[in-house]
């Protein structure tokens, strides 16, 4: 369920057009909008609300104060941030030379690449525990860092879309003839013409990993690892304001995460070049 | 540049006149593109190959190994009787009932926001569908166990009102429970599936048609409904995926008392393993990867079937 | 094709405002039935809302439009009875080119051998019927334009309504496809409305040429007449290239341009003389003598000489600072060779003067 797509942003709409024809939120789906939010708000509030009750019914914020000195915090959150970055610097090494090559030199192989990309996309996380457990030596997984590989697989159709489109959207090739034209080394191609397009890109298929990382909790609880998603179930075996809050946290993560990832998107679409008449 | 005639007339090779290259730089440079077009991305396919394509041909090898390693089928025939048949009808179920409705939801809210005219709407529903998107398990379930759980806020508001939710015997426990869950990142993924899509219905159409003497149920039935068919239906699809493959949410809220295919895998890996049935775990991985390669792949050809048409 | 009546179109006082920008400003129009009129003006200067006025896709703040005498201003689109064809991507995407011009015809319920004979016989008079089963996205602009003229065509409407309908289109196809539909225009007898920003396809085509700048009708007339007799500086300017160069008042209505005395053909804000003013020349006016030469004119050196096919353009700078374009027959040009002093004075007996 680690299905970390974001909306497309829209264009702007042409000024001084006609407003006959427009549609425009009648009362009807305004109200259903209404309904709609309501069902996702009240969770979010509900939680809060739980989280901030005290025994006595008095509400205190006391409980976030709490979360640093939960039993284990130090050691979960240094694991799952270790994940975290063994993911990221994985999926970096791998992706961006293995994208950036298919886009420059080796066009005919991106259809395959996406193909292979889009793979866990097919292969529940649950069936790829199973498959992990029966197939990875015991020495391998004695190690945490065998979910940060695996981590790497799961995220790979969104980081793959996300350097795809980013490599896509300003024609690399074109740019890196028209330097290499020039007499530009590699290096100076590499690091001056192409990491420059794409830096929104990476920032924004990091983004998108951490998010991954940071909620995954299938393999991790399966392969009985105590990384931060899992942590809170255990947590909320004992004590459910303080697994609660630390839900909410969560998400609060989650939110401030892909609006990173909406900013760099921007960035990454301001860099498109502007087709049609001046 | 006048070494130029010299390379050209010493090289076998097809070297193009002009440029200080020496006259064997073309016939390594073959050998290189060679192996370079493919040497390029061959960490990409190894690494996918060890730690996806490995374990994957795993499960399928050993759905259809007997424990002393010969050929069965018994696995994946155990895996369609009793308590695992219920479990996929179950599992199929809640994935049907959860992809439509929040489809249809999805859609609705999606529209609104579509045609909104205020762009902050537009941002901010962008930002929580993604958000809510990849919300589960136990984050969620206590989400919904603290709103209407037996002592959830809205439950004790409803009481106010004199509506008591478990007069029935209803719990957030059941199927019902469960599908309602479900929605809360069903409908942000069919939010952020789907708003391109309308996004692509051009305004000349709608004024192509009524300039035509068309009205505006005219325009969805000839028009609109035919090109967000296709895309529609996609999303139902990947929908269905998403909720068939769930295992953290399921987990969390149920603990056994619904039977759903990804958990029975679940239980099986902790050890829960019936003796003369140890690969049965597998088969029932297989027939997950069956059914969801079906969607899916179903969904791969609707999104190229629409991408044709509303290309903007 | 059956004959129908043509339509007489009147817009009467047309305001409409965006805001702080008014798009038109108490805009009058009358279109006589069976008349191809163009409205030609730069983006933004109100010929698009116009039309869609019409159209009804867009309502007026005041104002009415009337239709053979029945004001149809609170009608919506779809029971005006226009047929409107856009600058693009208005083809429906899931239907073939037979489908598209059917629609009409489909949403007004008529039978299905009606449907099929209309497309069938509109097909052809565009010349498309080889593309009849073909997807709008397998499609050229050009075809998917005819295509568009046909399904707008089949509803047999009273007035015909075009939004640019080549801009988006080449060069080449263009001048084909302009040619097409006043062909089809003629052929089918009906009252036109075409806008466009490209003067040559107004030129080309129409009956009547509508200038319009910033809301307002600048001028109203044939063709040629818009050409030859601007009523601005403005449609002097947009239609057909022109000069603008430093002048003298010499008399209430005469000014003194290239040395030459002409009349002044707009009227002028009591404008003393002796002030300096700006004249319009169109290029294909400026005639050139020797410099010793008896006769008006201006003295200049010749600047630039650019050979452009059966046309050749020179440049020429005046002793003023001022910069002269000329057109002249390409076999004429021989002797105006760059660096060249010469004197050039002018043909017209008239001009348009501004300040």
């Amino acid at each position: 369920m680690a299905t970390a797509i974001t909306a497309p942003p829209k264009k702007a709409p042409k000024s001084g057009r006609s407003m006959v024809l427009v549609p425009k939120i009648g009362p009807g789906l305004g109200f259903g909008l209404f309904v709609v939010g309501f069902y996702f708000l009240m969770p979010v509030i509900s939680a809060f609300e739980f989280s901030i009750r005290d025994i006595n019914d008095t509400y205190s914020l006391g409980v976030y104060g709490r979360i640093t000195s939960a039993p284990d915090f130090g050691t979960v959150m240094w694991l799952t941030a270790r994940l975290a970055i063994t993911t990221v610097l994985i999926t970096i090494l791998i992706m961006v030379p293995t994208v950036t090559f298919v886009h420059l030199k080796a066009k005919k192989l991106r259809r395959l690449v996406e193909f292979v990309s889009l793979l866990p996309l097919v292969i529940p996380p649950v069936v790829l525990v199973l498959g992990v457990l029966a197939s990875m030596p015991t020495s391998v997984k004695g190690s945490p860092m065998l979910l940060a590989f695996e981590y790497v697989m799961l995220a790979m159709p969104y980081t793959f879309r996300a350097l795809d489109s980013g490599l896509g959207a300003v024609d690399v090739g074109t740019l890196v003839d028209a330097a290499r034209g020039l007499g530009a080394p590699w290096r100076m191609v590499f690091f001056r013409i192409i990491g420059p397009n794409i830096q929104s890109a990476i920032l924004g298929s990091i983004f998108l990993t951490v998010a991954l990382v940071l909620g995954e909790y299938t393999m991790a609880s399966l392969m009985l690892w105590e990384t931060f998603p899992t942590w809170i179930a255990t947590i909320g075996q004992s004590e459910a304001s303080l697994a609660v809050a630390l839900s909410i946290f969560s998400l609060g993560f989650a939110w401030i995460l892909l609006l990173a990832l909406s900013a760099a998107e921007r960035r990454q679409k301001g860099k498109k070049p502007s087709g049609g008449e001046a | 540049m006048n070494k130029t005639a010299t390379s050209v007339a010493g090289s076998d090779d097809l070297t193009v006149a002009g440029g200080n290259s020496g006259h064997g730089y073309r016939h390594k440079s073959r050998i290189r593109t060679n192996f370079g077009i493919y040497g390029g991305v061959f960490p990409f396919f190894i690494y996918a190959l060890l730690f996806f394509g490995l374990p994957t041909f795993r499960v399928v090898y050993l759905a259809f190994q007997n424990q002393d390693g010969g050929w069965t089928l018994s696995n994946v025939r155990e895996s369609v009787k009793g308590i695992y048949l219920l479990s996929f009808e179950r599992s199929l179920e809640l994935s049907a009932v959860s992809s439509i409705t929040g489809a249809i939801l999805g859609f609705t809210a999606a529209y609104a926001i579509a045609i909104s005219s205020r762009p902050a709407l537009r941002r901010v529903v962008q930002t929580a569908s993604g958000v809510f998107a990849n919300t589960g398990g136990v984050p969620l379930a206590f989400m919904f166990i603290a709103t209407i759980g037996t002592y959830g806020l809205v439950t004790k508001a409803l009481k106010v009102f004199g509506i008591d939710l478990y007069a029935g015997g209803w719990t957030l426990f059941t199927f019902t429970g469960l599908v309602l869950v479900y929605l809360f990142f069903q409908i942000p993924l069919m939010i952020i599936v789907i708003l391109p899509a309308i996004d692509g219905l051009r305004l000349e159409w709608r004024e192509a048609a009524a300039s035509l003497g068309g009205s505006k149920w005219q325009f969805w039935r000839y028009v609109a409904g035919p090109l967000l068919l296709p895309p529609f239906t996609g999303a139902v699809l990947l929908l269905f995926a998403n909720s068939f493959a769930a295992y953290a949410t399921a987990s969390a809220l149920t603990s056994g008392t619904i039977p759903l295919v990804p958990l029975q895998i679940g239980s099986l890996v902790s050890g829960n393993v019936i003796a003369d049935r140890a690969n049965l775990g597998y088969a029932l991985g297989f027939g997950m990867i069956v059914i969801i390669g079906i969607v899916m792949g179903s969904y791969a050809y609707l999104e190229k079937r629409s991408a044709k048409w509303l290309r903007r | 094709m059956t004959t129908q009546t043509s339509s007489d179109v009147e817009l009467k006082a047309l305001r409409r405002t965006f805001g702080d920008v008014v798009a038109l400003d108490s805009f009058n129009l009358h279109i006589e039935p069976g008349e191809l009129i163009s409205l030609l003006g730069p983006s933004g200067c109100g010929k698009t809302t116009a039309l869609r006025m019409v159209a009804g896709l867009d309502q007026p703040d005041s104002g009415a439009v009337v239709v053979n005498g029945v004001n149809i201003t609170a009608l919506p689109p779809s029971k005006r009875d226009m047929g409107m064809v856009f600058q693009a991507y208005s083809l429906f995407p899931n239907m073939t080119a037979r489908q598209n011009v059917a629609f009409g015809l489909q949403v007004r319920k008529r039978g299905k051998s009606e449907r099929e004979k209309k497309a069938q016989e509109l097909l052809e008079l565009v010349d498309l019927i080889a593309q009849a089963d073909r997807y709008p996205h397998q499609m050229s602009g050009g075809q998917q334009q005819r295509v568009a003229l046909a399904r707008a065509l089949a509803i047999e409407p009273k007035v015909l309504l075009l939004d640019e309908p080549l801009s988006a289109l080449d060069a080449k196809v263009r001048t084909q496809l302009r040619d097409e539909i006043r062909r089809v225009q003629q052929e089918v007898g009906i009252t036109t409305i075409f806008v466009t920003h490209d003067q040559e396809e107004a030129m080309a085509i129409s009956d009547r040429v509508g200038v319009m700048n910033k809301g307002n009708l600048e001028q109203l007339d044939a063709p040629n007449v818009v050409y030859s007799d601007p009523a601005t500086p403005f449609v002097a300017s947009f239609v057909g290239a022109m000069n603008r160069l430093t002048a003298r008042v010499i008399d209430t209505q005469m000014v003194e341009v290239l040395g030459t005395p002409l009349a002044i053909s707009n009227s002028m804000h009591g404008q003393s003389v002796g002030t300096t003013v700006r004249a319009l020349v169109r290029p294909e006016h400026v005639v050139f003598s020797d410099v010793d030469s008896s006769g008006h004119g201006a003295i200049g050196t010749i600047f630039d000489r650019s050979f452009r096919g059966a046309m050749s353009r020179i440049v020429v700078t005046l002793e003023n600072g001022d910069s002269v374009n000329a057109d002249l027959a390409s076999n004429q040009v021989h002797d105006l060779t760059p660096g060249r002093r010469i004197k050039i004075g002018t043909s017209a007996s008239k001009a348009l003067v501004e300040n």
